[in-house]
């Protein structure tokens, strides 16, 4: 692969009306040994990624059936905001994809972190709670909750 | 009366009652930590008040606020603050002498669980009764007495 930042339209419109070109995602170049420039796209429709050289005299068209299934992410402005902010932070050229894909796997992670810092937080407050650090008039609570006199 | 037990499940506001239960009962301390550590375990500015009101001193005080910080806050503002008004009006309108005299921070916390939908974990009738006054989800975090 020498390439995936700058996409390339022409191999595709010169065999696609234009209309029929925006249904598919320039995905990225590669040169193959024999110096041949190949540009693969991918149709949102499905998985099978179209190679075509930049000239197109000839091209191979690949299915690439991925074995794990797919997730459709909506691409609304909040999504698109957290992910530019992160590029602005961290200065990442990742493509939208891999670092949503990243952001969702370190995510799970620190998400599964928090949890557990909350319940350790919480287990130190119980261990106060049993080492006579707090006043909690448990009686209380009990004449509160019990049945009315007959 | 029945008894609507908690069965450990879906996001509640912890009522101060439901803190102090679990500080003695081995079950209901196990259901309630998984929950914090769910995220699903919630409070508001009246339980602060009185968890941190029962502490002795400064480690209990840091204790309190590391555990609250991490959970997820039930806003008590200003609506909630006139729902507690109008639930004391609708109480004593509705009852006998006196029936809209609850502990104001069981009146607080049913109004900030109906302003944010979310159900209360308890150990304390005063919240039963306001829990069916209010629709409010009220769930016992141990069988009471």
């Amino acid at each position: 692969m020498t390439q995936y930042e700058t996409p390339h339209w022409d191999p595709l419109l010169k065999l696609l009306a234009e209309y029929l070109v925006a249904d598919f995602m320039w995905m990225h170049e590669v040169e193959l040994k024999d110096g041949t420039r190949l540009h693969a796209y991918k149709i949102f429709s499905g998985d099978a990624t179209l190679r075509l050289r930049v000239t197109p005299r000839s091209y191979t068209m690949q299915t690439m059936p991925s074995k794990h299934p797919r997730i459709a992410v909506t691409a609304d402005p909040e999504l698109g905001e957290a992910l530019a902010r992160v590029r602005a932070a961290t200065g990442t050229r990742e493509a939208d994809a891999t670092l949503l894909r990243r952001l969702a796997v370190e995510g799970a992670e620190a998400e599964l972190e928090a949890g557990r810092n909350r319940r350790l937080d919480a287990e130190a407050l119980f261990e106060a709670m049993d080492s006579a650090q707090f006043d909690l008039d448990l009686a209380a609570v009990d004449r509160l909750n019990a049945p009315p006199a007959a | 009366m029945t008894v609507r037990l908690w069965d450990g499940t879906g996001p509640v506001l912890a009522d101060t009652s439901a803190w102090m239960q679990a500080r003695r009962d081995p079950k209901a301390r196990s259901l309630l930590l998984a929950a914090i550590e769910r995220g699903n375990a919630c409070w508001c500015w009246p339980v602060r008040y009185e968890l941190m009101v029962d502490a002795r001193g400064p480690e209990g005080i840091a204790a309190v606020e590391r555990t609250l910080d991490g959970l997820r806050e039930i806003q008590v503002g200003r609506s909630v603050q006139r729902a507690v008004l109008s639930t004391m009006r609708e109480l004593a309108a509705g009852g006998s002498h006196g029936a809209h005299r609850y502990p104001l921070t069981d009146l607080t916390v049913a109004a900030a669980a109906q302003d944010a939908a979310i159900g209360i974990l308890h150990f304390d009738q005063h919240l039963e009764r306001l829990g069916d006054h209010l629709g409010v989800d009220v769930r016992w975090i141990a069988m009471p007495p």
